[in-house]
């Protein structure tokens, strides 16, 4: 290698790559550029990796969004259930056009039917008995939920109080009830509800 | 100071590539722990067969614990032995000492069926259910059983993989 050579080198240098090369203490021909683009490559597949680790995070978060959804709608559905059994237990002799229109606003189908169909004489009579029962929930749990159908058993304390007997304690009943439920046009309402009466087998 | 300097920007692209990394560790780390992460706090319903399975295992120990005949006091021992744990036991254990001492007098049966349990709560080895329970009484004297509908809240703890009623409440 003469010393021409050698500038000729240096002027290679020189042109092709930038001042922060020069304190270099070995420069060789080509070499920094293979290397430069050697790191630029990994510094993609770094970027890549990191693109697949912020992914797998983002999608982790929810990673039991399904589970979180049926438990939200356990609760609601329980909610709404012990609402609408202490609606259907609750009834005023004051007013009971307006309790029964409670009923059948929290019920659909036959149930509802059922309610609907009170003829004017059987109101009347329901006034007469002259009693006011108010029902509550003491406990209540969901034995079988679907998207749109569940089943909750209740246990439902109602306490009678008799207008003709001031005086006297209210009566407190404790009873064992199931309710079907279906949602119906966003609502969940009752499709059925009923005692669970001691099965003498 | 200045040939570090130096160093590190003409290897500007491989630092780069080093902190891309740490990044994606960082985020490999965090999806795992948000992964281990439960965001459901009562699995009651949601884990169907978890549900099933304390369902059923405290309904079938209601039934052989709150069943009784005078001929076999022992099963109804053996049954609070394997099935009961806890306070539910203690005050098993009052019951049934008053159970034994009238009940070969009074040849006294009982028998409990379970209508229909269901969870409210499930965290993990934990319970708590809503059962409704029946139990019919039967002495020698008497032509017919006399029945009892009971609401109970009942508690259960899973131990050595076996559900154990650790709590018997009538609502």
């Amino acid at each position: 290698m003469t010393p021409h050579d050698v500038q000729d080198l240096a002027d290679v240098e020189e042109s092709t790559i930038s001042d922060d090369e020069r304190d270099r203490p070995d420069p060789v021909t080509g070499g920094g550029g293979n290397r430069t683009a050697i790191e630029l490559g990994l510094a993609v597949l770094a970027a890549v990796v990191l693109v697949v680790g912020l992914v797998s995070w983002w999608r982790a978060g929810d990673h039991d969004a399904a589970d979180v959804d049926r438990a939200q709608l356990r609760d609601t559905v329980l909610i709404t259930a012990r609402s609408h059994i202490e609606t259907m237990n609750t009834l005023d002799f004051n007013d009971i056009d307006g309790g029964l229109d409670k009923w059948e606003d929290v019920s659909t189908g036959t149930l509802k039917d059922q309610i609907a169909a009170t003829d004017a004489e059987t109101r009347k009579l329901m006034a007469e008995r002259g009693m006011i029962s108010t029902g509550k929930v003491t406990d209540a749990a969901v034995v079988d939920l679907t998207s749109s159908t569940a089943t909750v058993i209740a246990s439902v304390e109602t306490t009678v109080v008799d207008s003709a007997k001031p005086d006297q304690a209210p009566t407190v009943k404790r009873n064992r009830m199931a309710a079907d439920l279906v949602k119906v046009g966003g609502r969940w309402l009752l499709e059925a509800l009923d005692q669970v009466a001691v099965s003498r087998s | 100071m200045n040939a570090l300097l130096g160093t590190l920007r003409r290897h500007a692209a491989l630092v780069l590539a080093v902190l891309l990394l740490a990044g994606a560790g960082v985020a490999f780390w965090q999806a795992d722990r948000a992964r281990a992460a439960d965001n459901v706090d009562n699995r009651a319903i949601v884990d169907d067969r978890a549900t099933t399975d304390v369902q059923s295992a405290v309904a079938a120990a209601l039934v052989r614990v709150l069943s009784y005949d005078y001929a076999n006091p022992e099963a109804t021992e053996q049954a609070a032995d394997d099935l009961l744990a806890g306070a539910a036991r203690e005050q098993y254990d009052t019951l049934f000492a008053a159970l034994k001492e009238k009940a070969p007098d009074q040849k006294l049966t009982l028998t409990a069926q379970v209508q229909v349990a269901a969870v409210k709560e499930l965290h993990g080895d934990r319970a708590e259910l809503l059962v409704f329970l029946d139990q019919a009484s039967q002495r020698a004297t008497d032509d017919e059983a006399s029945y009892s509908a009971a609401q109970l809240e009942v508690q259960a703890e899973r131990r050595d993989g076996t559900w154990k009623v650790t709590g018997i409440e009538p609502l």
